[in-house]
């Protein structure tokens, strides 16, 4: 009974230290704000997995001006987290399909689909840190 | 509180612009461009932050709708590319400028607030008054009967609707950016982007990215084209306030565009052309200043064709009861003083009677601290800061004394009362009066030899007599100097 008052009065974050140095440049953008980032986090959990599915769906049925606003969603999205690796090849995808090469857009986003489905993830653990 | 609207699809960035803007202004907030316009037309903002791509319509599109909507609306894109043409078009287009995404906190607090001090210079109506009875104005009031002002209020009348260059000349205090803001209003261009640049204020080398934009690349952070102020006003008019301390490199690139219309950004080869009105605002002695090579008299030629000088307000003390008045009131709303019924006469006297080094806005300081610091429904001589008294005993000394060497070893007591009484305007004060002092001191060696004192001072005979005549000293031929002020 005490422990469960003490969960409900003190609400407190549990972002780990690991996390802490993942996301130190996110962090430092939100002026050191964790709850901030955290609240970020937890929206972006909910909104992006629509995103990213419609993402891939318009790329894969050719329909690149829609690549070019959903993919601009996209990356907004996940840039507050992360600015190197996959999102630098997502903005790629972007300007590829803005060009209408379908064939470079797949090539790219196929080099990043990984890495942006493994930061949506680490995106997801963030968010869940408010216990 | 200022009224920011923030438009893009992200949830995130809605409460991220929260977090950071709370502080600074109240924020509202659309998903899509049909919603921000809608809320665009019910309220009134001082701000926007919109998406480049939003799920309804092209940000260019939409910004173009807020422009026809309202000219002078400050609009900040947001993009996730830096170098995205569409924000450099916008940014050709007037709007106030871009940040790509992620955003940060506090370069977003900081340009939203600038956005909004940009909302309120090009906005705030500035009206003129001559009369006792002070209209309530919604804006700000620009007061003054006396002959140099009426001159003042006619000059703008006259000029501004020509579109010629501006060259507004004052001392700090006096009210420069007041007259660039009522020429803006009165101008043609008044429908265009009003923008303002305090050219101290930067280092030389941001000072030229600032009005010219720069390319990617072309210096250490250059990470991406920038458009600059020029580029952004073009149609509009564009305030450079204290030209004096620009550097000569930028002097040239400002010329130029005086002259031609034309300019280069930082690290860049293409000749853009750009039709801004210039207005410029110094304190400086320019014409010492090409003397001395600092300023560039071909720049000053140009930008002299039409000047408007402020008078310092020890030459106007005619206004300074209509001044008292109005900052009387203003204070008396603002800090919330309805008991508060005036200032005695005596007050009154202190005040007309002192010399203003800090001018309009030293007197609008004093006023409002007096206001604050007042337990009584009228303000007497005991609330007014020390160096109102102080002033008014070294009126009334005698000459002998104002030549002795006590008036400057007074020096730390000085500052002790400034401090004390919270004083603002400390530098100046002091530096005037041990200005006054060193200027007595070594007119008095020389029986008021000028060039003999200009020699030992180690400045040009021209500044001697500047300061001469900014102190009042009188010079009696051969015997004495007396300090006139």
């Amino acid at each position: 009974m005490i422990a469960k008052l003490i969960r409900l009065t003190t609400a407190a974050l549990v972002v780990t230290e690991e996390q802490k140095i993942r996301f130190a440049t996110a962090i430092d953008r939100v002026a050191g704000d964790i709850d901030l980032l955290v609240s970020i986090a937890a929206i972006v959990t909910e909104d992006v997995p629509a995103v990213f599915a419609k993402f891939k769906e318009q790329l894969a049925t050719g329909m690149l001006t829609e690549v070019t606003v959903t993919g601009h969603q996209l990356k907004g999205m996940l840039s507050t987290f992360e600015t190197r690796g996959p999102i630098v090849l997502l903005q790629e995808v972007i300007s590829s399909a803005r060009k209408g090469n379908q064939q470079e857009a797949d090539d790219t986003f196929h080099r990043c689909a990984a890495g942006i489905s493994s930061l949506i993830e680490e995106i997801k653990q963030l968010g869940a840190a408010h216990s | 509180m200022p009224h920011v609207l923030v438009i893009d699809d992200d949830r995130a960035i809605h409460l991220l612009a929260k977090k950071s803007l709370s502080p600074i202004a109240d924020v509202s907030f659309a998903m899509t461009a049909d919603e921000g316009l809608r809320l665009l037309k019910q309220n009134s903002f001082d701000a926007v932050l919109l998406d480049i791509v939003l799920p309804d319509r092209n940000g260019l599109a939409m910004y173009c709708e807020i422009r026809d909507y309202d000219r002078r609306l400050p609009v900040i894109f947001m993009t996730v590319d830096a170098t995205s043409q569409t924000a450099i078009e916008a940014m050709q287009l007037g709007a106030f400028d871009y940040l790509a995404k992620p955003l940060s906190v506090d370069p977003l607090r900081d340009l939203v607030e600038k956005a909004i001090e940009q909302r309120m210079i090009s906005s705030v109506p500035v009206a003129i008054s001559a009369n006792s009875d002070l209209p309530l104005v919604a804006g700000e009031l620009f007061i003054g009967r006396s002959k140099s002002m009426l001159e003042v209020f006619k000059a703008i009348g006259r000029v501004s609707k020509q579109d010629v260059p501006v060259l507004i000349r004052g001392e700090s205090g006096t009210g420069k950016e007041l007259v660039a803001r009522a020429l803006f209003q009165h101008s043609h261009r008044d429908d265009e982007p009003f923008l303002a640049v305090n050219c101290a204020a930067l280092p030389d080398n941001l000072l030229e990215s600032e009005l010219f934009g720069h390319e990617k690349g072309a210096f250490t952070g250059a990470e991406s084209r920038r458009i600059g102020k020029f580029e952004q006003c073009n149609g509009g008019t564009l305030f450079l306030d204290e030209i004096g301390d620009m550097a000569p490199s930028v002097q040239a690139k400002v010329l130029r565009v005086l002259q031609e219309q034309k300019f280069e950004r930082v690290g860049g080869n293409n000749q853009l052309t750009t039709n801004v009105r210039i207005i410029a605002a110094t304190n400086r002695p320019l014409e010492q200043m090409v003397k001395n090579g600092e300023f560039r008299e071909d720049l000053l030629y140009r930008l002299n064709g039409v000047t408007i000088e402020l008078p310092p307000l020890r030459d106007r003390q005619g206004d300074v009861e209509l001044l008292l008045q109005y900052f009387l009131g203003q204070a008396k709303r603002e800090l919330k003083k309805p008991d508060l019924e005036g200032i005695s006469p005596e007050t009154v006297d202190l005040l007309t009677a002192y010399h203003w080094p800090g001018n309009v806005r030293q007197l609008r300081a004093v006023i409002r601290r007096c206001v604050l610091d007042c337990t009584m429904p009228v303000i007497v001589p005991d609330v007014l800061p020390k160096e109102i008294y102080l002033a008014s005993a070294e009126l009334a000394e005698t000459d002998s004394s104002m030549t002795s060497a006590s008036p400057g070893s007074q020096l730390p007591e000085l500052l002790d009362r400034l401090i004390q009484d919270k004083s603002t305007n400390i530098y100046s004060e002091a530096v005037e009066y041990v200005e006054r002092y060193v200027l007595l001191r070594i007119l008095s060696e020389t029986n008021g030899n000028q060039s003999q004192a200009a020699e030992m001072l180690g400045i040009t005979r021209g500044k001697l007599r500047d300061r001469i005549a900014t102190y009042k000293i009188v010079l009696s031929s051969g015997v004495s100097v007396r300090d006139h002020t």
